[in-house]
């Protein structure tokens, strides 16, 4: 999924945004229920948030071999196997 | 996206309060008087034009809906660039106006003024006396739940109402067909603004002057953000070489 600057900087202010949300939540003591809207929220919040670390997990292990050994994952060995 | 942060940015806002420092309403109405406006004149005025104050209050009530629309105009007609400068602009512009207002207070007229209660059958204002009196306890007071979603709005001045009324022009700009119709949306607005949603009269300068501001701002970020990107892989290439 690419994701342009522009919409990652909004995504940065969203997420700095509700760390201060929750921290003032917590230090000022504010009694908090969780509406329907805000657990599919958080449900969407998580679920880019994994989605965004599995594909910066996936490049860095595409690009590093660091689970295959550097034949295995080579064009040649996978498309011509002995 | 855009909504998931005025959700978040509402919250800060309600989360920030009390505020220790004393408003400044009473200024602004000082400021005000010498523009010879008053909230209660003008309420006044809107009671004697019941049709024109309906009519103000639904401009009013669907400014959220306009700037909903302008977000799917500024998609359809413009590159997908416009489209992150008008997210960008509005987003910047809450979040000036959200740290404007936690160091200079402001709850606007309908907290300072109390209304004839006559008067107020009539208007039947959005943000009326009622409110204001909601605003100054929430402002001494602040919350101790979360889950109170009828709050309309704690920001006096700047008022975002000018932003989210007036960002969608410069974004819809160079549709020339559009112009005149934007330009008058944007002045119906404004009467709407301070008669139903409780400002003074030098919140809409504020309001514009944020709008102004995170405009070009949204550009500059933009413009720091693409020249990052593309400065990366001209890096990265002098580097293999």
């Amino acid at each position: 999924m690419h994701i342009h600057p522009a919409e990652r900087l909004i995504f940065l202010i969203i997420g700095i945004l509700s760390v201060a949300n929750v921290a003032l939540i917590w230090l000022k003591d504010i009694e908090f229920h969780f509406t329907g809207a805000e657990v599919m929220l958080a449900t969407a919040a998580v679920f880019f948030g994994v989605s965004q670390a599995a594909r910066r997990a996936g490049r860095f292990i595409r690009t590093s071999n660091v689970l295959l050994c550097s034949p295995c994952s080579s064009s040649t060995a996978m498309s011509a196997p002995t | 996206m855009f909504f998931l942060y005025s959700y978040v940015g509402s919250n800060l806002n309600v989360l920030l309060l009390p505020r220790p420092n004393p408003t400044m309403d009473a200024a602004l109405v000082a400021i005000d008087a010498r523009f010879g406006y008053s909230w209660p004149d003008a309420l006044a005025w809107a009671s004697r034009h019941p049709a024109i104050s309906d009519f103000l209050r639904n401009i009013y009530l669907s400014t959220q809906t306009f700037l909903f629309l302008a977000f799917i105009a500024v998609g359809a007609f413009f590159d997908v660039r416009r489209l992150h400068k008008l997210a960008l602009a509005c987003v910047l512009g809450g979040l000036i106006t959200v740290f404007f207002w936690a160091f200079f207070p402001t709850s606007g007229a309908c907290a300072y003024w109390t209304l004839d209660p006559k008067i107020v059958e009539i208007v039947r204002p959005v943000a009326g006396s009622a409110y204001g009196a909601e605003l100054n306890r929430l402002m001494a007071e602040g919350v101790t739940r979360l889950d109170n979603f009828n709050i309309k709005g704690l920001v006096g001045f700047p008022s975002f109402h000018t932003v989210m009324a007036l960002v969608i022009i410069p974004a819809l700009w160079p549709l020339k067909a559009l112009r005149l119709p934007l330009i008058a949306s944007g002045l119906v607005a404004m009467p709407g603004i301070l008669i139903h949603g409780g400002h003074n009269l030098m919140d809409i300068p504020g309001g514009i002057a944020v709008l102004v501001v995170s405009w070009y701002l949204a550009e500059a970020v933009l413009k720091a953000r693409e020249h990052s990107v593309q400065s990366v892989p001209m890096e990265s290439a002098q580097a293999a070489a």
